[in-house]
């Protein structure tokens, strides 16, 4: 967690030091650790390929032309962006206010299950161009409230939000797949799953591409997420109580307000998030519909600095590298366990060259 | 302090290059020449085949028994290619990237990839699919193929009847699905032709991997209910038996694979899969060019389905139990015995 908060609180400290050397020098190593962290990364996983008897120049071609080959490529790749990038910039808004929100699972089940439950009951009753936003909503409310569970115990009880947005995640989970397999349950079908999204709940896509309306809505929100943490009163609030708590209370400002604002904006957008990939990939509620996108999504959050812009070069290194990985596996045969292995390496590669630059780089 | 990384960096690269200059004379240039020379040498007639694993294909299990079919559609001559543990957000980008590899068949081995592979389907519709339903659920380039894992279940209950000390069975289900629904009403029906006080407890542990929790769930029933013989549906469920006959004594059956090295003493027999016939049929009807979104059933008498003893406690089973295993086989395979189909 260390990282973490170092990450969440552009310090005094911090401040004083950019103010005393060029700034231009800091960014531009900060930019370039993680880079060097990659490389290093791919060098040492290289190593590892050529062990396994493989070639690692061929097997990280695959790589590439896996994630950014051609049309079809840029579309996959383009599609798990938007998942990351909206689980992210949920987050950023959480981590900025020292919020830490590790539920980003638990409400993007909610979220599935809000939305989904009302595609499922209006889908023969509205068109697509009423029910997609209702769902939206519906799916942006579920996240936010069971994100509120855990808001309401921090500031009723003092309950760190750490253990209770964890804890909510199986909760959310078994929740959704228990309703999924005996309530909500396709009757058509034997199998444990809900019935499935018809043409009006599916998220409406970019004509003749894959690209829908939810990878528009994430890259949409890169901008608005900058003005609402930089150009508005409540995003400033929400990094004064990030910065220092206490001195945000003396300050006057209503701290449990902005805590709970930041706990379940970043719950909406993973709710938001679940929705979307219901609508437009599993179709239905069932085991599985998760990508683990609410722990990545961390990492994203974090590897970008809390900045939307950082973390929508996070989310694209995200997104290509686990297609890339995954590639090596399909395409050229690199045993998956080992296609794993670097996946893993390069992010604790970039992460620790990121720790670096933040110790040594100033 | 930026000067000496950079100096660290430049010798990364530099090794790495060395490495990458050595390389062409090592296995993986022979590896690829080797898996190159039968696709272009191959019979014209054999399609090449892209399987889809939801789990490890070293499992023991489930993913075992396709990965074993596609090898040996490999050893005919096809070109053929796979993809482990990919999880049902992934599947669909898995099978286009198939797709446009240029394969002729792609099989979906889970039922969650039910919605990816229709998906996948309709927009390849020079490919054929076939994914592991077993509900019967196909599309013009879409099969499905049964899996009556119950048929073999009857097998194991007649060994029940006859081993089971108490009559109490066990049935530890991933969730409780048709499939596995009946492979514990087929495994009772079995055994109370032996002994008709045999009863059944059955557990879904509402999970396919957790085996712990299915090894608590079959001590659970081995304290409150004296079950003391197991039948497992789903890997984790059975690696769980086979811990909980360990820990309270008793008996236990592998799952769609020879699991008797798991647990020497405990797994008395172990069902197993052979789904060549499934892997033939579609590479035979893609290769006429008759499929058209068949339901494969293959099941016992189509030596797609049996029960092996374990070795090790051969001397444990009574002969008349084996006679009767045997006996019950052939008139599943004459026709004269149909298992009966409980789904739910």
């Amino acid at each position: 967690m260390s990282e973490a908060q170092s990450s969440g609180a552009p310090s005094a400290a911090q401040a004083t030091i950019q103010r005393r050397q060029p700034r231009r020098a800091t960014t531009i190593w900060s930019l370039l650790a993680p880079l060097l962290g990659a490389l290093a990364g791919l060098l040492v996983g290289a190593f590892l390929i050529w062990l396994s008897g493989a070639n690692p120049i061929t097997a990280y071609g695959v790589m590439v032309s896996g994630a950014f080959g051609g049309t079809r490529q840029i579309t996959e790749t383009l599609l798990l962006i938007g998942p990351l990038l909206l689980m992210g910039l949920g987050l950023t808004v959480a981590f900025r206010g020292r919020v830490w929100n590790i539920g980003g699972e638990g409400q993007y089940y909610m979220g599935a299950l809000a939305g989904t439950v009302v595609g499922l009951f209006f889908q023969q009753r509205l068109p697509g161009l009423a029910l997609i936003p209702l769902m939206l909503i519906a799916g942006m409310a579920g996240g936010a409230l069971w994100a509120g569970i855990a808001a309401l115990l921090k500031i009723r009880f003092g309950v760190n939000e750490i253990i209770a947005t964890l804890m909510l995640n199986y909760i959310a989970e078994y929740t959704v797949l228990y309703l999924a397999r005996v309530p909500l349950k396709d009757p058509t079908s034997f199998l444990p799953q809900s019935a499935q999204l018809l043409s009006p709940a599916r998220m409406p896509t970019l004509v003749g591409t894959r690209i829908h309306l939810g990878i528009a809505l994430a890259f949409l929100l890169i901008p608005l997420i900058y003005l609402l943490l930089w150009k508005t009163p409540l995003g400033f609030r929400i990094r004064a109580i990030g910065a220092n708590t206490t001195v945000a209370y003396h300050a006057g400002m209503n701290v449990a307000f902005g805590l709970a604002f930041a706990l379940l904006f970043s719950g909406a957008l993973a709710g938001l998030t679940g929705i979307i990939e219901v609508s437009a990939l599993h179709t239905r509620l069932k085991a599985g519909i998760s990508g683990n996108y609410g722990f990545t999504g961390i990492l994203v959050a974090l590897l970008g600095r809390l900045h939307p812009l950082g973390v929508l070069v996070a989310a694209c290194f995200f997104a290509a590298l686990a297609i890339g990985a995954q590639t090596m596996h399909s395409v050229y045969g690199l045993p998956i366990a080992l296609a794993q292995v670097i996946q893993g390496l390069v992010v604790l590669f970039v992460l620790a060259a990121d720790a670096l630059a933040r110790r040594y780089g100033k | 302090m930026n000067k000496r990384i950079f100096h660290w960096a430049g010798l990364l690269v530099g090794l790495l290059m060395m490495a990458a200059c050595v390389q062409p004379g090592a296995p993986a240039a022979e590896a690829t020449q080797a898996e190159a020379t039968p696709a272009a040498a191959g019979v014209a007639t054999a399609p090449s085949i892209a399987l889809v694993l939801i789990g490890p294909k070293d499992d023991n299990s489930w993913a075992a028994s396709a990965y074993s079919a596609l090898e040996a559609q490999k050893a005919k001559g096809a070109k053929t290619a796979f993809s482990e543990s990919v999880s049902d957000a992934d599947a669909a980008r898995v099978m286009r990237e198939y797709v446009d590899q240029g394969f002729n068949i792609i099989i979906a081995h889970s039922f969650s990839y039910q919605d990816a592979t229709f998906e996948v389907a309709k927009d390849a519709p020079k490919v054929n699919f076939a994914w592991a339903g077993a509900i019967g659920k196909t599309d013009k380039n879409v099969a499905d193929y049964d899996q009556p894992f119950y048929e073999p279940a009857y097998l194991v209950g007649i060994l029940a009847g006859y081993v089971s000390k108490t009559g109490n069975l066990g049935a530890l289900y991933g969730f409780d699905i048709p499939s596995c629904h009946a492979m514990g009403e087929a495994m009772l029906a079995a055994a109370k032709t032996i002994n008709p006080k045999a009863n059944l407890t059955v557990t879904a542990v509402g999970d396919w991997g957790d085996v712990s929790k299915a090894k608590e769930a079959g001590l659970a029933q081995h304290d409150t209910k004296g079950v003391d013989f197991w039948i497992g549906c789903g890997e984790g469920p059975t690696l769980g038996s086979i811990e909980a006959a360990k820990q309270a004594g008793g008996y236990t059956t592998g799952y769609v694979g020879d699991m008797a090295k798991l647990g020497p003493d405990v797994v008395m027999s172990s069902i197993v899969w052979n789904m060549n016939p499934i892997f033939d049929a579609i590479a035979r009807d893609t290769a006429a060019g008759t499929f058209s979104g068949p339901y494969y059933q293959f099941g016992v008498k189509d030596d797609a389905l049996d029960v092996v003893i374990n070795p090790a406690l051969q001397d444990k089973v009574p002969a008349e139990a084996l006679a009767a295993i045997d006996k019950a086989r052939a008139a599943i395979k004459d026709g004269s015995l149909k298992v009966p189909f409980v789904p739910q």
